[in-house]
């Protein structure tokens, strides 16, 4: 039997392990390592090239299989925009007596805007534990790490962890690992949502630390609470599914995230945001 | 007649003596020159003169490195949306492998570790991790290939493959250690070992014609 493992291949192998280590040191240290930043810099415009084909395809595709899918889906969506509509006109009626009492009683009301970037997305992780996508834009328009990514609907898509200059990380609300403090708007109970991927429910949130007395419905809409990180009232999903956790002192609440993550193409990117 | 002849004998050369050295008069100059002669034009890129197989052999380890970049870019914008029970491909996983296991232990050892740190920066792989598992079960597959088998298609996939597998089940195993999975998702993790050796057949022929650009230069 020949000896290939000679000299050269062990010092691979240490080198190997030497550079894993050093690695697994410097990622705990800091997540802007400058060949980090260097090769996905290079790599994005490959990726942004490769999304925008992906994208064309799957329009052809549609167009030419699924027309009669995206016809009935779109008679769907007027139905719910006329409905839409109409909660609108009457919501408008709330909103006045709602003005009216404020001003009754001399409270101020809580405003908050928002300065926004839009990106699309042009990447997505495929580890099994970790839920993030690439981004186009990065700290060339004022992209920070921390910063809060949502739909144009105000639906929380998750958390940018990791920006370069033409490109940006966001974790999803979806990975387990992402923790955000927030509230059950109907009920005003208060908890944590994070990934339900360790639970089994990797499609879905779970919101933790809910009192044990606590009511919870089905369909209860889920905002977040407000901290320095995440605005106040940022929609996060809707209660499907409750329980006592194992414990028994608490309970917990499966939420279907309000935006859908898989779907997303474009999304905008919390630049900044005052309460006044 | 002219066989009578008889042979001429060459005349003895002289010995062409060294030229006397002439007694140079040493003159002592008042005035110093101050201009400077350019010193000699080097050509910087004169060493970087490729022959043909060399020219040959960059142009292969470029279209290596574009596969893999491809690989890499398939991978996170469509194939990383395409799921089976949850799994999906790991394309540049597979390239890489391939290529270590093609390329033999010699060469690939040093491919693997540097493809293995450039995945890791590339934002695609899972961990740090990944590079020591992709170095060593890389050239683990390389070293038993060459010991056990002859360089063949079916020796070379069955290698990559299984050590794509080990390299799958591996994470799940890191992650198991560092909290991050649960232990019931091992099938997920062996599923996608699947899909890789999958993903490898028709990459292995694109591999293969690349691998041939430059004939064989590999020994083993």
């Amino acid at each position: 039997m020949r000896n290939l493992f000679n000299t050269k291949l062990k010092i691979i192998v240490i080198l190997a392990v030497l550079i894993t280590a050093v690695l697994s040191v410097m990622s705990g240290l800091t997540n802007r390592s400058i060949p980090e930043l260097a090769i996905q810099g290079i790599l994005a415009p490959f990726r942004a090239a490769g999304t925008a084909l992906t994208k064309t395809a799957e329009r052809y595709y549609s167009y030419m299989f699924r027309y009669e899918a995206l016809e009935a889906e779109n008679e769907a969506l007027k139905a719910s925009i006329a409905q839409m509509m109409d909660t609108a006109r009457q919501s408008d009626a709330t909103i006045r007596e709602n003005a009216r009492l404020r001003k009754t009683i001399g409270l101020t009301e809580i405003r908050e805007s928002y300065d926004l970037a839009d990106a699309y997305i042009i990447g997505w992780s495929s580890t099994d534990w970790s839920n993030t996508f690439t981004i186009n834009r990065g700290s060339n328009v004022g992209i920070e790490p921390n910063m809060v990514a949502i739909t144009e609907n105000g639906e929380v898509v998750g958390l940018v962890t990791q920006v370069g200059t033409n490109f940006a990380v966001v974790k999803t609300v979806l990975d387990s690992t992402l923790e955000i403090s927030a509230t059950i708007a109907t009920s005003g109970y208060n908890g944590m949502v994070s990934g339900g991927y360790i639970d089994g429910n990797e499609k879905y949130l779970q919101m933790d630390y809910l009192p044990s007395s606590s009511i919870i419905r089905n369909n209860d809409q889920v905002v977040t609470s407000g901290s320095t990180v995440y605005p106040r009232g940022l929609i996060l999903g809707y209660v499907v599914d409750a329980g006592f956790k194992e414990t028994g002192v608490a309970k917990y609440a499966v939420l279907e995230p309000a935006a859908e993550i898989s779907s997303l193409e474009q999304i905008f990117i919390l630049t900044n945001f005052h309460t006044e | 007649m002219a066989n009578d002849r008889k042979p001429r004998r060459a005349a003895p050369r002289k010995r062409r003596l060294p030229p006397k050295k002439q007694k140079t008069k040493r003159v002592r100059r008042t005035l110093v020159s101050e201009f400077k002669p350019d010193g000699p034009r080097v050509n910087p890129l004169k060493p970087l003169r490729f022959t043909h197989l060399q020219w040959l052999q960059t142009l292969r380890w470029l279209c290596y490195v574009g596969v893999c970049v491809l690989c890499l870019v398939i991978q996170d914008t469509m194939m990383s949306r395409v799921t089976i029970f949850g799994s999906t491909t790991d394309l540049a996983v597979s390239a890489m492998l391939l290529i270590t296991v093609m390329e033999g232990s010699e060469v690939g050892s040093v491919f693997i570790l540097i493809a293995s740190i450039i995945y890791y920066f590339s934002g695609s792989a899972p961990g740090p991790y990944s590079v020591g598992l992709l170095t060593v079960l890389g050239l683990a597959a390389t070293v038993f290939r060459q010991v056990v088998w002859n360089r063949s298609r079916s020796s070379i996939m069955l290698c990559a493959g299984l050590a794509a597998i080990a390299y799958e089940f591996s994470l799940y195993l890191v992650g198991l250690f560092l909290g991050l999975t649960v232990w019931y998702r091992l099938p997920r993790f062996l599923l996608t070992g699947v899909l890789t050796v999958a993903a490898m057949i028709p990459l292995y022929y694109c591999i293969y014609r690349i691998g041939q650009i430059g004939g064989y230069t590999w020994k083993e």
